[in-house]
């Protein structure tokens, strides 16, 4: 019988679940049934945990005030404990939680919030990948632009929101004092990327976001940009490519 | 003003790109002249806090040992955050009011609501 | 295989027999900026587990002036279940990236059944654990190509199956795996309270000669239902005062030795920090510097 086994799944299912009796292995020198030196290990997982969570996800933590993000984060906690020793890729279902936690209904944006506030800091961590300088595009002959497919940097996500993710995440990242955001203004669409050390979150004008993942998709230039104004009455490419070319966005291209 | 672009109208898309590289190259140099050695926190980069570390937590009466029952109706959204401010969500402005459920024993300082 | 067999390059950059400070970010500028008289500095590995980016650019940029020990916190050696083999080529990636003086980790466990416990917990110390935790180390030193180091724990509850002693189990694994220890003096000291021994009996039985590295950290305080002292690893302060005074006697026991100054969480101003290692490096002045055991 490998009592290790068991002793340390019974560990486990105590110490993630408060309401349980602590592990019959367990003892001290003082107390047979030490209840609060194992809460210190209860404690040292859900403290841990939080910090955690408040480190991925600031503006949350700044939208919900310290004590509603900790009883949100615990109850996170319990029902997803991380699965990856790695923290930093804690709380990939943390928007998907808070957009359907009863107490939050009211707050249906924060989800959204929370995918943005994800997705930062999986671009802090990517890859890191040269960018194409400006001389390098222009030497795409002008006649065979219709043709050309970019590659994209590789930390670069999309997302696109109902509510005005990328003011809200703003205000509460940078202001020290939070500038009323309008929730009727409409959605929007964000782009995540690191091109250099920083990473940057915009939000991209109309059409934008149809011609980027087009071109994510690996379609080309002509066919993204023609879906895109398709798309959206408002799509002005000449803008859409000058913020495509100034946020470094392309690393490389190949043409048909 | 909006220049649409409709499926194979190339010369707008070379007449494009050709302005947008210019605006490009010229907002690059600037930058390149902005970037010094002093301003490091250019050159290295913003710094995430968090990650992992082999500290414990601070004692045995806190966070890890209370039990709510979250997704319960007992619990609305409270007022510390700055939820409130962002206007015009429904409900959201008149939701502030809460009341804490009864059955849970959560430590001063980590309860969610406050009459 | 023995050790000898796995171990194929040396130590591009030793640790010498100095302080060195954990790295936090929050330090990462005034380092570069400032070139501080640190002997060396020590990272936890999972923060430069990602791709890319700020922590890589700081780190590499900091490892040009200065040794670097690798300190793991997420292997869960004292698991039943096997390593987890993605975690182990990560931990090989940071070290053939950075190329470290040392590479140390717990022994503990905090993974169970694909979940992250997120805390280093305590084993039984048993023939049992034995067998298992030499077998994680082998495994780990194979892979990685180099010897470890063991940190011995701080725990806050005995398992009633135990039946060996802490020392009794960090030698064995020793004398069995070829690695060497992670001497934590303030774990000695939280331990030793919290089990009713003295620290100083601990530090007098522990075996010196496989000793690599000393840490020293703050830790807070609490009591039991008992209204017995309970002491808690927190890393949010500076070391103890009772805690520099066990370092007195360890080091007198094994010589000048790499010592870090752990601080987690709460981090002060960098000359606080820089304070106690000048503390530390006072202290190890003071000891015959041919002593050193590892």
């Amino acid at each position: 019988m490998p009592a290790l086994r068991d002793l340390q799944s019974a560990f486990a299912r105590s110490l993630l679940d408060p309401a349980r009796p602590i592990p019959a292995a367990v003892t001290s020198h003082t107390a047979r049934q030490p209840k609060k030196r194992f809460d210190v290990y209860r404690n040292n997982v859900y403290f841990g945990l939080i910090e955690a969570l408040a480190a991925q996800f600031p503006a949350i933590a700044r939208l919900l005030g310290q004590e509603m993000f900790v009883e949100t984060a615990k109850a996170y906690i319990a029902e997803h404990p991380p699965t990856s020793p790695l923290l930093f890729r804690y709380g990939e279902t943390f928007g998907d939680f808070l957009a359907q936690a009863k107490p939050l209904e009211d707050y249906p944006y924060l989800g959204d919030v929370a995918r943005l506030e994800w997705l930062w800091m999986q671009a802090y961590h990517g890859a890191d990948h040269t960018p194409l300088n400006p001389e390098e595009l222009g030497a795409i002959p002008t006649d065979r632009l219709d043709g050309v497919r970019f590659d994209l940097h590789p930390t670069m996500r999309l997302l696109s929101s109902p509510y005005p993710i990328v003011s809200i995440w703003h205000t509460n990242i940078v202001d020290e004092e939070v500038t009323p955001v309008d929730l009727t203004q409409g959605g929007d669409d964000a782009l995540i990327m690191r091109p250099a050390l920083d990473v940057e979150i915009q939000r991209l004008r109309p059409g934008a976001m149809t011609m980027l993942s087009q071109l994510t998709q690996g379609e080309t230039l002509g066919r993204a940009s023609a879906l895109a104004a398709e798309n959206s009455d408002e799509f002005d490419i000449e803008r859409v490519l000058t913020d495509l070319l100034q946020s470094s966005l392309i690393t490389g291209f190949a043409i048909d | 003003m909006s220049k649409t672009l409709k499926a194979g109208s190339s010369l707008i898309l070379a007449g494009a790109f050709a302005a947008a590289l210019t605006s490009a190259t010229a907002l690059t140099s600037t930058n390149a002249q902005a970037e010094s050695p002093k301003d490091m926190e250019k050159c290295y980069g913003v710094s995430a806090k968090g990650g992992n570390d082999c500290a414990a937590g601070p004692g045995t009466t806190c966070k890890g040992t209370s039990v709510v029952d979250f997704q319960s109706n007992a619990w609305k959204y409270v007022k510390t955050g700055t939820c409130a401010t962002m206007q015009g969500a429904g409900d959201a402005k008149g939701s502030l009011t809460c009341t804490p459920s009864t059955n849970e024993a959560v430590p001063a300082g980590a309860r969610g609501c406050k009459a | 295989m023995t050790l000898s067999d796995v171990i194929t390059t040396a130590v591009a950059s030793p640790i010498p027999a100095r302080a060195g400070i954990g790295l936090k970010p929050d330090h990462y500028l005034e380092i570069i900026e400032t070139q501080p008289a640190v002997g060396w500095f020590e990272v936890h590995a999972e923060n430069y587990m990602g791709a890319g980016g700020a922590p890589h650019r700081y780190l590499t940029k900091i490892r040009e002036t200065y040794p670097l020990s690798v300190h793991g916190v997420g292997l869960s050696i004292g698991s039943d279940a096997p390593l987890d083999q993605i975690h182990l080529a990560r931990l090989k990636s940071v070290c053939d990236r950075y190329e470290p003086g040392l590479v140390s980790e717990h022994l503990a466990w905090s993974t169970h059944e694909g979940t992250y416990l997120n805390d280093l917990l305590p084993v039984p110390y048993t023939n049992e654990t034995l067998a298992r935790v030499c077998e994680h180390i082998n495994e780990i030193q194979t892979a990685l190509g180099r010897r470890i180091l063991l940190e011995n724990p701080s725990t806050y509850v005995r398992f009633e199956s135990s039946d060996m002693s802490e020392i009794e189990f960090l030698s064995a694994i020793a004398t069995r795996t070829g690695c060497g220890l992670l001497l934590d003096v303030n774990n000695v000291y939280v331990s030793g309270t919290n089990h009713g021994y003295t620290p100083d009996s601990y530090i007098d039985a522990f075996p010196v000669e496989h000793v690599g590295e000393i840490h020293l950290g703050g830790h807070d305080e609490d009591s039991d239902e008992t209204d017995a002292r309970i002491l808690i690893d927190a890393h949010a302060s500076a070391v103890a005062d009772d805690v520099w005074t066990l370092y007195d006697r360890a080091i007198a026991r094994s010589g000048a030795l790499p010592t870090l100054i752990e601080w987690d969480s709460h981090i002060p101003a960098w000359s606080e920090l820089f304070a106690e290692a000048q503390r530390a490096d006072e202290i190890i002045a003071k000891q015959p510097s041919d002593a050193s055991a590892a």
